[in-house]
């Protein structure tokens, strides 16, 4: 009896010590990686400035601005709508370290659904971290998650009904930004940072806008454009349909 | 709320699973607390 209630304490204990041991792993996740901004940019800014109710949460995030000294569209980048798909983030980091906007305006949101950098899917066996080796030292940056943090939004329904299309969609696609716009100011934390980068493009008077994926890494697709039926004059002659073709 | 709702179920299994614990006799079935309690601790602290 007194045997059992001895286990009992130490098993507790070591339960707790093998908690803390994965948790200060998971809590890695939640590190950003360093960006280090060019010359080129002329304002940095967050996406609660555009919607503030996500001041304060894991749905807030950095959006860099370029101003080029003559007239022109603004066209805004999005990187990191879904952290598994690492080349459009690194796409985005690289524009915002190395870009110089001649005429318009340029906006990169290097992080878009920045909750979704804090956690990787389970049984997927992806790394939490990758390494990329450059002149100046070796630079980390992480391999998050096609979906929003369940920490930040649970639990997920059944059947997850798109607004305001209605369409229905399997319960986990409610954390997936590339499913939520246009957003909803008073709708889930996935939806409402969908809803900031809407007010975003209208504030602004955003001209074009591209939001940068890769194939998943079990996921055999070379290239996929998806570009609005109105648009797709402008699509066919841009640099990204270019160098996707050739 | 569902959230909140949510942290109190998974905070009162967590309770549950730590009695069961004490009352267990056989260390077998003790040992195997380890893989509930483990996820348990993480969800209640908002770690995982």
């Amino acid at each position: 009896m007194k045997n059992s209630k001895i286990r009992a304490i130490v098993i507790l204990f070591f339960s707790v010590f093998l908690a803390a041991v994965a948790g200060r792993d998971f809590l890695r996740m939640r590190q950003p990686e360093p960006i280090y901004p060019g010359q080129g940019i002329s304002e940095k800014k967050m996406l609660s400035d555009y919607f503030s109710p996500l001041r304060g949460t894991n749905g807030d995030t950095e959006v860099y601005f370029f101003e080029g000294e003559n007239p022109g569209a603004t066209v805004l980048i999005l990187g990191g709508t879904h952290p598994n798909e690492p080349a459009g983030f690194i796409t985005a980091i690289c524009l915002i370290e190395r870009a110089q906007v001649q005429a318009g305006r340029l906006i990169v949101i290097p992080r878009a659904n920045n909750s979704a950098f804090s956690h990787n899917d389970p049984q997927e066996a992806n790394p939490q971290r990758f390494f990329i080796p450059t002149p100046h030292g070796m630079r980390w940056f992480r391999f998050g998650s096609r979906n929003t943090n369940p920490i930040d939004q649970w639990p997920d329904p059944e059947v997850y009904r798109h607004f305001p299309s209605g369409q229905k969609l399997s319960g986990g696609e409610t954390r997936n930004l590339n499913r939520s716009y246009p957003g909803k100011p008073d709708g889930s934390l996935t939806e409402k940072v969908a809803f900031a980068i809407m007010e975003l493009l209208r504030k602004e008077k955003v001209d074009l806008a591209f939001d940068l994926h890769e194939a998943s890494l079990e996921y055999p697709v070379i290239n996929a454009i998806v570009a609005h039926n109105r648009r797709r004059n402008i699509f066919a002659v841009s640099p990204i349909a270019n160098g996707a073709i050739n | 709320m569902l959230k909140i709702i949510y942290l109190l179920i998974t905070g009162l299994i967590l309770i549950l699973s730590i009695v069961d614990l004490f009352k267990e006799k056989n260390w077998r079935n003790q040992l195997t607390h380890l893989i509930v309690l483990i996820p348990l601790i993480l969800r209640v602290l908002l770690i995982k």
